[in-house]
Order: structure tokens, then C-alpha cells, then sequence
């Protein structure tokens, strides 16, 4: 290049491809991440969880008729029965432990033998959201404790809410479905 | 090659880098804000008001910086799917962004100006 004028020595043809690859770079990466979907999973499997929570327990004490066994928490809580278990993407667990069977001594629930257990979607979200990876659930969980009012005996429970997501939503164009 | 020679050299050089990466700095930005993000940014956020409202429930939501990406009307933006519970957001004719949702709600639709009003109630029975 010695002795090339400036336009010359910077317009060569290598220049020239340099930048094109720089900017293919560029475009290849942005399309790449506007059109990747927003991982929300964990925030929705939060949302159904918290839904059930709301709904079951109101003022400390848990519903009656879902404890006796005569509730029907799609129509109740205004829940979608067809999405939640059809649709391969959701997953909500409700177990109801007596007091005495929790120990809460280090921190954490650990309860055995549960009186109650109902289960909604996907069963085996439980273990696939221990995994990691893009593909897999995500879920979330809570422990709270609630009075069941039985006849004249008013009981200790804790209530263990588990839900799980992997709803990713879908980029739809004329024509099909991407 | 005189020295003022080899300073207007530079100063082409400098002018034309910097020409390149603003350019790519505008496509960057205006990438991040584009149809694409807005469409998937508003349909997530939609499904999840609708998700987490209990029935009863009326929501605003500022939508101006979508709605000003559109030639469509400020209407068709916004669709919701009654029978698949599922939110459509589209700000082009070739496509747009659904997400399901897992309520089982009736929702209403409305655009005032830059916002739109969400009336979330029970799903009344149908025989």
C-alpha cells in the first residue's frame, strides 16, 4: 500500500470486506436476539401458584369444600381446565399436611404423609424443573400455613403450593406459525 | 506524500469508521425497539395482567410506543382469542406474537389514545 493515496489505501477492496463481515456480524446477532423468546416461565409459574394460594386460603383459613373434597378449583378460581390439563405447558400441585407432621427446625419444610394431594397439567414438571436448560420448565413453590375448620375441630395445616410453566409463547406469521 | 497529505488520510479514515459504526449503532437501537421486541413485550405482558387479575379486575395499559411502530389501527393491535384463551399482539399484516393464558376470564377491549383499557371478568356459563 506504500504510496497509495488515502481514498485508495482505505477503500481497497479488503477494507471494504471487513466491514461487511462486521456488519453481517451485527445483523446476524440482533436478528438472533429480537427473535429469541423472553424466558418468563419461572414469573408465570409464580402467577399460577400465587392464583391457587389466593383462592384457597382467604383470612388464615383454607377452603372447606376443597379440603372435603367437593370443589372444583377450575370454575372456582377461573381457571382454564382445557389449558392447564391439555396443553402440556403447566403444571399446579396442592398438598395439605398437618401441623405435626412438618419440621421446620433448620429453615426449610420438610412434611411427610399428606392428607391431601391434588394435582393439575403435567406431573412430571417436578423433576424436569430440577434440570437445567432452555427446553425445560421452570416452577415455583410455597408453603403456608392455614386453619381447617373440621365439624367443631379447627386444625393446623400447612399447604404446600407447587406450579410449573413452559409456556414460551409463539411468533406467528401469515401462513404458519414460526 | 506531503505531511498535511498524510493528516487528511487520517482524518478520511476516522470519518469513514465512525460513519460505519454509527450506522450500526442506529440499526442496533433501532432493532432493540422494533416490531419484533414490542410485539412479544406486549403480548407476554398482556397474558400475564390477564393471569394474575382476579375477575372484576380493570387495567390502563400505556401502549404509545407500540401503537406509534403501526400503520395498522391502533384497534387490530391488540386481539384476544376468547375460546383459545390466547393474547394476539401484531403491529405488522405478516404476523404478530400470541400467548396463551390460563385464565379462564372474559376480557374486554378498549383504545383511548396511547392506552388501552383491559375490563377482566368471570366467564359467565354458557349452556
Amino acid at each position: 500500500m506504500i504510496g497509495k493515496r488515502g481514498a485508495e489505501k482505505y477503500l481497497s477492496l479488503w477494507w471494504f470486506l471487513v466491514l461487511v463481515l462486521m456488519a453481517l456480524a451485527v445483523v446476524a446477532g440482533v436478528a438472533v436476539n429480537t427473535s429469541s423468546d423472553a424466558n418468563t416461565r419461572e414469573f408465570e409459574a409464580g402467577l399460577l401458584m400465587t392464583r391457587a394460594v389466593d383462592c384457597l386460603i382467604s383470612k388464615g383459613y383454607v377452603n372447606e369444600q376443597f379440603m372435603a373434597g367437593n370443589f372444583d378449583i377450575f370454575s372456582e378460581c377461573s381457571l382454564d381446565k382445557e389449558m392447564i390439563n391439555e396443553s402440556a405447558k403447566y403444571y399446579l400441585k396442592i398438598e395439605a399436611y398437618k401441623y405435626e407432621d412438618c419440621d421446620i427446625s433448620k429453615g426449610n419444610f420438610e412434611c411427610k404423609n399428606p392428607f391431601l394431594k391434588k394435582q393439575f397439567g403435567v406431573v412430571d414438571f417436578e423433576n424436569q424443573c430440577k434440570m437445567t436448560g432452555a427446553r425445560y420448565p421452570r416452577c415455583a413453590e410455597r408453603y403456608a400455613y392455614a386453619l381447617y375448620v373440621q365439624g367443631n375441630e379447627i386444625i393446623k395445616t400447612v399447604v404446600h403450593f407447587f406450579a410449573g410453566s413452559n409456556e414460551k409463547g409463539t411468533r406467528w406469521v401469515v401462513g404458519g406459525v414460526m | 506524500m506531503n505531511k498535511k497529505g498524510i493528516v487528511m488520510e487520517e482524518i478520511i479514515f476516522i470519518v469513514l469508521n465512525l460513519i460505519f459504526f454509527v450506522v450500526v449503532m442506529l440499526f442496533i437501537v433501532n432493532s432493540a425497539g422494533g416490531q419484533v421486541v414490542l410485539e412479544q413485550k406486549y403480548a407476554k405482558e398482556i397474558a400475564f395482567i390477564i393471569e394474575e387479575a382476579k375477575p372484576g379486575t380493570a387495567v390502563y395499559l400505556n401502549m404509545g410506543d407500540a401503537f406509534g411502530k403501526t400503520k395498522l389501527a391502533r384497534e387490530q393491535v391488540v386481539n384476544i382469542d376468547d375460546k383459545q384463551n390466547q393474547v394476539i399482539v401484531k403491529l405488522s399484516s405478516g404476523g404478530g406474537y400470541m400467548v396463551p393464558y390460563f385464565s379462564d376470564v372474559d376480557v374486554k377491549l378498549e383504545v383511548y389514545g396511547d392506552v388501552l383499557f383491559m375490563q377482566i371478568n368471570k366467564k359467565e356459563a354458557t349452556s
